[in-house]
């Protein structure tokens, strides 16, 4: 299938897949600025602070997996339903709609930064919550930019085929969307406006994203695989349970210390602790597929894409489900929260559940557009998925050092003390785990070098059956 | 409640960190011997280190509440929680098996 023959409701999807992988660049550099000041303080201090550095890091992450999981929906939809995206010029506009909005609230971040305590800077600078900073005129916005994408997508169902994994992604998306509305709103009481925050952060992450996730990884089976489609979709209906059965209420977890009844701290134990078992699902079902197509002789159609779907596994397993176990439960939490253990858990959960698999995804357009039978990995493709595989692993583990000195010397030996805490800071295991930190992330920022040439080059580096393949079935 | 969240020693973080990371792995060693012996990866006695790997899941767990400090109580629910564990991967796997023969030729 050569790119003139893809559905335009696919070519928008590589429109979003492209902005993607920009605006994944911008995290990885917004976070080497911000692992800069953890050692250098005065580094650009009064320029671009910590906390602008971190909010463009952060949000970005949040906005570049928002791109790639629209374009993935929209790159497959055509596909399982067999017909055109309904609605694909509304769908073009909302796309030039949200990347100019995404721009002017970049600008804003980086160029004003701040603004006084009043209702404006709500409105037009930032709101002022983790992961979800943008102003109110930019989540209205968003909102209306969802709302064209839930059309395009209930609609092209409605018309078209009905499979498991497209009926799944539509009760998700819903979901997905309709949660964001929970951070839209402001309250004077801190207590009562994380708690609500929480729902859109919590609630997308460890519920309707993992959903999402093993919806589009199902599809990414079928396309790598020729997995069994029955039992990706049978698996698909399981895992929505599991997902939704323990991570609704596993939101518990962050309601231990924000003010909330005490009866949380059971309830977020007993959820936290089942959490990791939809991921041991997960990884039996890949495992599965994995050894029943080994079995029948059949051959990889995306290397790339299978590559990352499996560091997905792993690192959704490793991230998500050790790392999140090892600091969740409320007893040790009350000594882990607020150092770095949540970056620890947060970097390789984040990078194992979501990022992975959205790399998959932008594969799978690659070998779409140049119309390839099979995608094989390059040299370049290689280096990218080890020195980020790597890097991140490496983050994580260096976090984790840092983590433990601030957990044992601030909160065990000193009692989260003011004294504790820059005790703490000054330790040297603490300051060594921040320059291996630095260190890994310029092992990412070199793997995603590499894995924007290789994005960018792959498909004419393919073998020559892979070219001899397509033009056979073209001609016949 | 006062049960529930007793002080924990600062002695304590390290083996409770590598207790909790060693219940997930062992959880994931369980389930991953589990399925590559079923789809005959591999030779079938490794099966064994499929059930190894849960008791030392169990041990672990039980180590971790009492590293925990947890109640007697829920000592009990999390031991009564392993051997719904041990029946997981079976029933999955059972799922998959009788999906997969039943769609054999359905592609």
């Amino acid at each position: 299938m050569q790119g003139s023959r893809l559905y335009e409701g696919q070519k928008l999807a590589l429109k979003y897949f492209f902005v993607a992988v920009v605006l994944f660049g911008a995290q990885l550099l917004f976070g080497l600025l911000a692992a800069i000041q953890f050692l250098y303080p005065d580094f650009l201090f009064g320029v671009l602070d910590f906390s602008i550095n971190r909010i463009v890091h952060i949000n970005a992450l949040v906005v570049w997996l928002l791109y790639a999981m629209i374009g993935a929906v929209y790159w497959l939809l055509p596909d399982e339903a067999g017909i055109e995206v309904v609605g694909v010029k509304l769908a073009n506009l909302a796309f030039y709609i949200l990347t100019a909005a995404v721009a002017v609230v970049v600008l804003v971040y980086l160029f004003i930064q701040v603004g006084p305590g009043k209702e404006s800077t709500i409105w037009f600078i930032t709101e002022g919550r983790e992961y979800i900073e943008a102003p109110r005129w930019a989540d209205i916005g968003i909102v209306a930019v969802v709302l064209v994408f839930l059309y395009n997508v209930y609609a092209t169902v409605m018309k078209g085929k009905h499979t498991g994994i497209l009926v799944v992604l539509m009760a998700d998306l819903i979901a997905l969307a309709g949660l964001y509305l929970a951070g839209m709103f402001y309250t004077d009481n801190i207590a009562i406006d994380q708690f609500w925050w929480w729902w859109v952060v919590h609630l997308w992450v460890e519920a309707t994203w993992e959903v999402y996730v093993a919806a589009v990884g199902g599809y990414i089976l079928i396309k790598t695989l020729n997995a069994n489609r029955k039992v990706v979709e049978m698996w698909l209906w399981i895992e929505v349970a599991m997902m939704f059965g323990s991570g609704i209420l596993g939101l518990g977890h962050h309601y231990f210390w924000i003010g909330t009844p005490e009866y949380w701290w059971e309830i977020g134990a007993l959820f936290s602790a089942l959490e990791p078992v939809p991921l041991v699902g997960l990884f039996v079902h890949v495992l599965y597929d994995w050894g029943k197509e080994r079995g029948k002789g059949n051959t990889i159609k995306n290397v790339p894409a299978f590559a990352w779907l499996t560091v997905e596994t792993f690192g959704n397993f490793l991230g998500a489900g050790v790392w999140g176990f090892m600091h969740t439960l409320p007893q040790i939490n009350l000594y882990t929260h607020g150092t770095q253990w949540p970056a620890a858990h947060g970097h390789l959960a984040f990078f194992g559940a979501y990022v992975a698999i959205m790399i998959s995804a932008i594969y799978l357009g690659i070998q779409g557009k140049a119309g390839l039978k099979e995608l094989k990995m390059t040299k370049a493709g290689w280096w990218a998925i080890t020195l980020i595989t790597v890097g991140v692993l490496l983050m994580t583990v260096a976090l984790t050092i840092s983590a433990y000195v601030q957990t044992m010397v601030e909160r065990g030996m000193y009692g989260a003390t003011w004294e504790g805490f820059f005790v703490a800071q000054a330790d040297v295991w603490f300051t060594q785990g921040m320059g291996w930190r630095l260190f890994s992330g310029l092992m990412v920022i070199a793997g995603y070098g590499f894995l924007v040439y290789d994005l960018l080059t792959c498909d004419k580096k393919q073998p020559a059956e892979v070219y001899e393949e397509e033009a056979a079935a073209a001609t016949a | 409640m006062e049960f529930y969240m007793q002080d924990i020693p600062h002695e304590d973080f390290l083996p409770i960190f590598v207790i909790s990371a060693a219940v997930i792995m062992f959880g994931m060693m369980y389930a991953g011997f589990f399925t590559i012996v079923k789809l005959r990866l591999v030779k079938r006695y490794f099966m064994v280190f499929a059930y190894l790997s849960w008791l030392a899941l169990v041990a672990s767990i039980y180590y971790l509440g009492e590293l925990l400090r947890v109640e007697p109580y829920t000592q009990k629910v999390l031991i009564g929680a392993m051997f719904g564990y041990l029946v997981f991967p079976h029933m999955v796997y059972f799922i998959l098996e009788k999906v997969h023969t039943r769609y054999e030729h359905s592609n």
